[in-house]
């Protein structure tokens, strides 16, 4: 009977970072899809009208990119927690 | 539209050209950093071992020889924005090896030659085009304040995310090639689609894949020289123009996804703008094995080779080729991005 192969060291942080930045490229896809489907259609840019629309339009849409922040952040604080590093 | 048996020639001079140049200069190169006492320590490496530093200027000049060639056969002027980007920004990096920058004062240096870019763009209006294009969906309008910002913002965002990257023998040129490789299949398709870019386009992006490539050769493990800030920073300026000359900038960032979670971790962690050289302690630490491990140290920053590394010690060859891995499938995703942006 063959040995059970040993998985080499580092495999499975490499498999954690595919998942890592798997993530992040769904979030900007994602993130992409409510932007242009809903925080678009909201009003007219702003610099064309300055209406309370518009201005929901660029704060939503920072909020988006907070949120990536956040997500990213949560997803660091995760994989630093599963493996017991001090921060 | 897509490059035709005209272009044959210019593409394959503005790959040639530059790759030759780093392969028929760097040995004399290095000789002549080693004769100047221009070294620097290994710090992956057992003892003392010296190798010479910084490969930039070399880079820059093969760079600039192949964008002089593909300004030659088309006449447009982008060649020669990319040459005065890459000059700045190197030079702006020679500056850091040679006497140091602040954390602070590198960004601000690097976000003005991103406001050259913009104000080249006033006279000459066919430098980019001022519109994201979004895989799946669709495109923003034409907006040329909120463009100029980020074009302004991205040279010293993406800069600082090569130079942060630029810490084990091949890593940076090793992802470099890789990134530039999958910004150039995104030309391409956007070529196929719009037909507003064209050869010349994927022309001007070929240097850089030739020059990283070559690069790669002498900086793979064991290194044989390292690039400085002056690589790092112009290496990452060129891209980020590229993608934006280019018209791909989504799949660029995809592409860059390791990079910035590196950058992004990194500066979560110290909590700011601190110059590498200032940091308190040291991501990971060579052992006595030759093995490096992940630094134990609350106040280290957290790199991705840390991350890596903290399932287990491996030697520094097999983390670059574990990075190298990441970028790679983060390269393929940025093709799939291009495929959704361009050909669905």
């Amino acid at each position: 009977m063959m040995e059970k192969e040993k998985p080499r060291k580092g495999d499975g942080s490499t498999l954690s970072m595919i998942l890592v930045i798997t993530a992040s490229w769904l979030l900007i896809l994602g993130e992409t899809y409510v932007f242009f489907v809903i925080v678009r259609p909201l009003g007219p840019p702003i610099h064309e009208a300055l209406l309370p629309s518009s201005i929901l339009k660029v704060a939503l849409t920072a909020l988006l990119g907070l949120l990536w922040v956040a997500v990213m952040f949560g997803i660091w604080w995760l994989y630093l927690r599963a493996h017991r590093t001090p921060t | 539209m897509l490059p035709g048996a005209g272009d044959v020639i210019p593409l394959a001079l503005a790959l040639v050209i530059p790759a030759a140049a780093v392969f028929l200069l760097m040995p004399r190169y290095i000789g002549f950093l080693y004769r100047k006492g221009k070294t620097t320590n290994d710090a992956h490496k057992g003892g003392d071992v010296r190798v010479p530093t910084p490969a930039g200027p070399l880079l820059i000049f093969a760079i600039a020889l192949g964008e002089l060639a593909v300004w030659a056969f088309y006449g447009s002027v982008v060649p020669l924005v990319l040459i005065v980007v890459v000059l700045c920004a190197g030079l702006i990096g020679l500056y850091d090896d040679l006497r140091g920058l602040g954390g602070v004062v590198k960004p601000a240096l690097l976000a003005l030659v991103g406001l050259f870019v913009v104000l080249v763009e006033q006279y000459y209006p066919n430098v980019y085009d001022p519109t994201l294009y979004f895989p799946l969906f669709t495109r923003t309008g034409t907006h040329f304040i909120i463009f100029g910002l980020i074009v302004i913002a991205s040279i010293p965002v993406a800069s600082n995310a090569f130079n942060m990257l630029d810490a084990f023998n091949g890593e940076l040129a090793g992802f470099t090639a890789i990134v530039t490789g999958a910004l150039v299949i995104g030309i391409l398709m956007r070529s196929f689609d719009l037909g507003d870019t064209s050869a010349a386009t994927v022309a001007i992006a070929l240097p850089l894949l030739a020059v990283s490539l070559a690069f790669y050769y002498y900086n793979r493990y064991p290194s044989r020289i390292f690039d400085g800030d002056s690589g790092s920073l112009a290496l990452g300026a060129m891209f980020v123009i590229l993608s934006i000359v280019g018209g791909v900038e989504i799949a660029a960032l995809v592409a860059l996804i390791p990079a910035v979670l590196n950058s992004y971790y990194i500066l979560s962690s110290v909590r700011g703008l601190v110059e590498r050289k200032k940091m308190a302690a040291r991501p990971t630490s060579l052992g006595k094995d030759g093995k490096l491990y992940a630094s134990t140290e609350a106040r280290a920053p957290t790199t991705l080779a840390r991350m890596i590394l903290l399932t287990g010690a491996l030697d520094e060859r097999s983390l670059v080729r574990r990075i190298l891995t990441l970028t790679a499938y983060a390269a393929f995703l940025s093709v799939v991005t291009s495929i959704m942006t361009w050909l669905l």
